[in-house]
């Protein structure tokens, strides 16, 4: 989402879900069933919800254009969505929905992507009610670590040819009970949705988003052996002050690494791998 | 917090799950949805699996080819009539990627780029096909180019001859006879043709991009009255057909010449004329929002024009040693060859011949400017005779062109300088030619050998071809042996020449000049020409 109009839509959007995310938890919506007990059963009921509408958008061209389009007055079209909508998704959805069809949106997909961004944004709220952010994340981190290590795996996730059904079924069997409802959640709509070419980007979209609402960054740290919580504390702490801000240090193991470590700030690699010395000593001696 | 692990072992399990649970329906089929459709583009929403240059089938039947492929949707050229083509309509695939029927049922026949007959003289009966986009013959398979490809064309066969397989490009403003060359050289192979040798046939191709409608039927009635319709395919996208088809055009005559090279035959094929298809194809980037480049042609133009000639090639024997000659025509505008797609296609090709306004008006016909024109690889070609007797041409004619800017100021020649002169302008009175009378090769040899040696120094310009005519007459009727000994031995052996000489002689003594005593006044010939004319005969008085 590169265009101004749909950034400050996007923008304008999130204030709003922010504003109607605590009133989730009032007893105004006590009718909505619970799901899984205390583990933020409504807002994945709410996120639930605008996936489906973001789906409808993206399967129906017409309707995405009839909604998208900003020449229309945005009053009727916050209407025709409100009428289409009411009934069949609960009514903070509809009244969302509704906000997100009046924005002035630089195309259709733009719409399309900003409701599902915003169902992303109420997982991960969910899970920062409870305390699960953290989980949530690391969990995410670990997947994306798997799928790196799977070309396999990835490929046949991001198989577009292949009824995401299928897809979202194979994804279910890996992660099953393993891993937190709201992971799993988050990571269903991905694998389907095609606002990222792959899950893995997808998956970065997501620990940016998660990162970003604890104002962090995330660092990806690979390295040969297992990190002792201390190391990783030490890291951290370097990492917080080299880039003068929070730093959230996520390790992963890998071999190839052979000794060192491998930090990776959003766009930026720091390389202090000894795979990487012996490669560029390997290069003097041929060069 | 419990961490998440997948083992290896996990995730094999669950893959194989995956795949033992696929079972492929025979009625699933993927459908796509027209997402908006205009000026001949498409775009369709849907069809993840589609592949780059699959054909997609609207719901009216038409055709569509699938060139962007974006994240969420896809760029298609509408193959045809877009006007039934509407927002909503669902799109299937074909599972095919663009492909032509190809084989010798096509010879005789015009055929639209999707290979489909628009002659009236009913269906194609073949069953092979070809992919349109295959890649070139590599290095490995290749061979250089030695074999002759005959124009007839005097000019062209003496001083830029072209090889079997060789790339030699057309160049010139409208109205110089760029399609005529080519036209000329598909009927010169008419006596291959009848020799019924396959060494020596060689079957054409005739690629008409954008050109009107009766331009192509006149095109093909030319061909039908030589005799060459028979060993021929018309390849046309006109005008009036949507910047698909002519962007497809040189593809399909190409993917149809390259069946009948990869079986070990010779192949011409004329592409008239690429500029029109690099409009094309700016069109359709343009409308597929593709970014515009130099003239607004995409960034890919110039691959759109070498993946296209790079598949002209002389095959190596152990591929059979087929061959394709390309002779791709480009239009200037202005005589300026420094444009984009004139400078893109003179660096593709092995050579061009540059055909010039002001030679076309002044009655040299083939407009062939000598200067610029090239052959980069075609003298390997030659044959020896007429490597023997064209050395000296293109010198003399150069030469000629300067004393004639000289002489124009009417200023006063020695000797030399008129020899010059009256050498050069019965040469260039030898090198004219009316379309569609190609010449064989022996009759070429004998005519080039007479101008540069001097034998028609003392005729009158008029009586130039009048007497080429006679001497081709006589040595056919009278020393048959001259003819057969240039054809059967390739060289001018020295005592042909003396046979020729005497021939010559003979001829000369018999002919009976057709210009009256008062030559240079009632000469249809523009008055550059006269003046320089007058002021050598004045010099000789």
């Amino acid at each position: 989402m590169i265009h101004a109009a749909s950034r400050s839509a996007l923008a304008e959007l999130r204030e709003r879900l922010n504003t109607v995310l605590p009133d989730l938890n009032d007893s105004a919506f006590s009718w909505v069933p619970l799901i899984g007990g205390g583990d933020g059963g409504r807002h994945r009921e709410l996120a639930g919800e605008l996936y489906a509408a973001a789906d409808l958008l993206a399967g129906q061209p017409r309707l995405r254009r009839a909604l998208g389009d900003p020449s229309t007055d945005a009053s009727s079209r916050a209407e025709l969505a409100r009428s289409l909508f009411a009934g069949r998704v609960g009514d903070v959805a509809r009244d969302l929905v509704a906000d997100a069809v009046s924005l002035r949106w630089s195309s259709p997909w733009d719409l399309t992507d900003g409701l599902e961004i915003l169902a992303d944004e109420t997982l991960l709220a969910a899970a920062e009610q409870d305390g699960q952010l953290d989980a949530v994340e690391d969990e995410l981190f670990r997947f994306e670590r798997i799928l790196g290590n799977s070309g396999e795996l990835s490929a046949a996730l991001d198989e577009a040819g292949v009824p995401a059904e299928r897809r979202r079924a194979l994804l279910g069997s890996l992660l099953g009970e393993k891993a937190h409802p709201i992971t799993v959640q988050l990571l269903e709509h991905a694998v389907t949705s095609g606002r990222r070419p792959s899950l893995a980007l997808a998956i970065d979209d997501l620990l940016q988003a998660s990162a970003a609402r604890r104002e962090r960054s995330v660092a990806r740290v690979l390295s040969a052996t297992e990190l002792t919580p201390e190391q990783t504390e030490r890291l951290a702490a370097a990492l917080t002050r080299l880039y003068g801000r929070e730093i959230n240090v996520r390790t992963a193991v890998d071999e190839n690494v052979k000794g060192g470590l491998v930090v990776r700030v959003g766009d930026e690699v720091i390389d202090g791998s000894v795979a990487s010395k012996l490669a560029a000593a390997r290069a003097a001696f041929a060069g | 917090m419990a961490e998440l692990t997948i083992s290896a072992e996990e995730i094999r399990t669950a893959l194989e799950g995956y795949v033992a649970s696929y079972s492929p329906e025979a009625s699933r089929e993927e459908v796509g949805i027209v997402a908006d459709a205009g000026d001949g583009i498409a775009h369709v929403e849907g069809l993840p699996s589609v592949m780059t240059n699959e054909l997609l089938e609207f719901e009216s039947g038409t055709l569509g080819l699938a060139l962007n492929l974006d994240v969420r949707d896809i760029g298609v050229v509408i193959l045809g009539d877009d006007s039934k083509i509407a927002e909503g309509q669902t799109v299937k695939r074909t599972g095919e990627v663009l492909s032509v029927p190809v084989g010798d049922a096509f010879l005789g026949r015009v055929v639209n780029p999707l290979g489909r007959p628009i002659d009236g003289l009913g269906e194609v009966e073949t069953t092979a096909r070809r992919a349109l986009e295959l890649q070139a013959p590599s290095v490995v398979m290749r061979q250089e180019v030695r074999e002759p490809l005959l124009t007839g064309i005097k000019a062209i066969d003496a001083m830029t001859a072209i090889g079997r397989g060789q790339r030699q490009l057309i160049i010139g403003d409208r109205q110089t006879g760029k399609s005529t060359v080519a036209l000329d050289a598909i009927i010169n192979q008419r006596d291959n043709w009848a020799s019924g040798d396959p060494k020596q046939q060689v079957r054409c191709i005739y690629v008409a991009i954008g050109q009107k409608g009766s331009t192509i039927a006149g095109a093909r009635s030319t061909l039908e009255a030589a005799g060459a319709l028979e060993y021929t395919t018309i390849v046309a996208a006109p005008a009036s057909d949507s910047a698909g088809f002519k962007y497809l055009a040189p593809y399909t005559g190409s993917a149809i010449g390259q069946h009948w090279m990869y079986d070990g035959k010779h192949v011409l094929i004329v592409f008239d004329d690429l500029s029109k298809q690099a409009e094309a194809y700016r069109a359709v980037s343009l409308l597929l929002r593709r970014p515009p480049g130099r003239e607004a042609y995409p960034g890919d133009v110039f691959y759109l024009h070498s993946r296209l000639l790079e598949r002209c090639a002389k095959l190596s024997d152990e591929l059979g040693g087929g061959s394709m000659t390309g002779l791709p025509i480009i239009e200037t505008k202005g005589n300026d060859v420094s444009a984009y797609i004139p400078t893109n296609v003179i660096s593709i090709t092995d050579g061009q011949c540059f055909l010039e306004t002001d030679l076309f008006n002044a009655g040299v016909r083939p407009a062939i400017n000598v200067g610029i024109s090239v052959s980069r690889v075609g003298g390997a070609a030659q044959t020896k005779a007429m490597k023997s007797v064209a050395g000296r041409l293109r010198v003399d004619l150069a030469q000629y062109r300067e004393l004639e800017a000289f002489a124009a100021f009417g200023s006063d020649l020695d000797k030399a300088s008129q020899q010059q002169l009256r050498r050069g302008s019965r040469l260039v009175e030898l090198l004219k030619q009316p379309a569609a009378s190609p010449f064989p090769a022996e009759r070429e040899v004998v005519s080039i050998w007479a101008g540069t040696t001097g034998q028609l120094d003392d005729l009158e310009i008029a009586d130039v071809r009048p007497f080429e005519a006679a001497l081709h007459d006589y040595i056919a009727h009278n020393k048959q042996e001259i003819f057969d000994s240039i054809i059967n031995s390739g060289r001018l052996e020295d005592d042909t020449i003396d046979q020729l000489e005497k021939a010559v002689a003979e001829v000369k003594a018999q002919f009976v000049s057709t210009v009256p005593a008062k030559a240079s006044d009632d000469q249809p010939k523009p008055r550059r020409v006269n003046n320089v004319e007058a002021a050598v005969q004045e010099d000789v008085k």
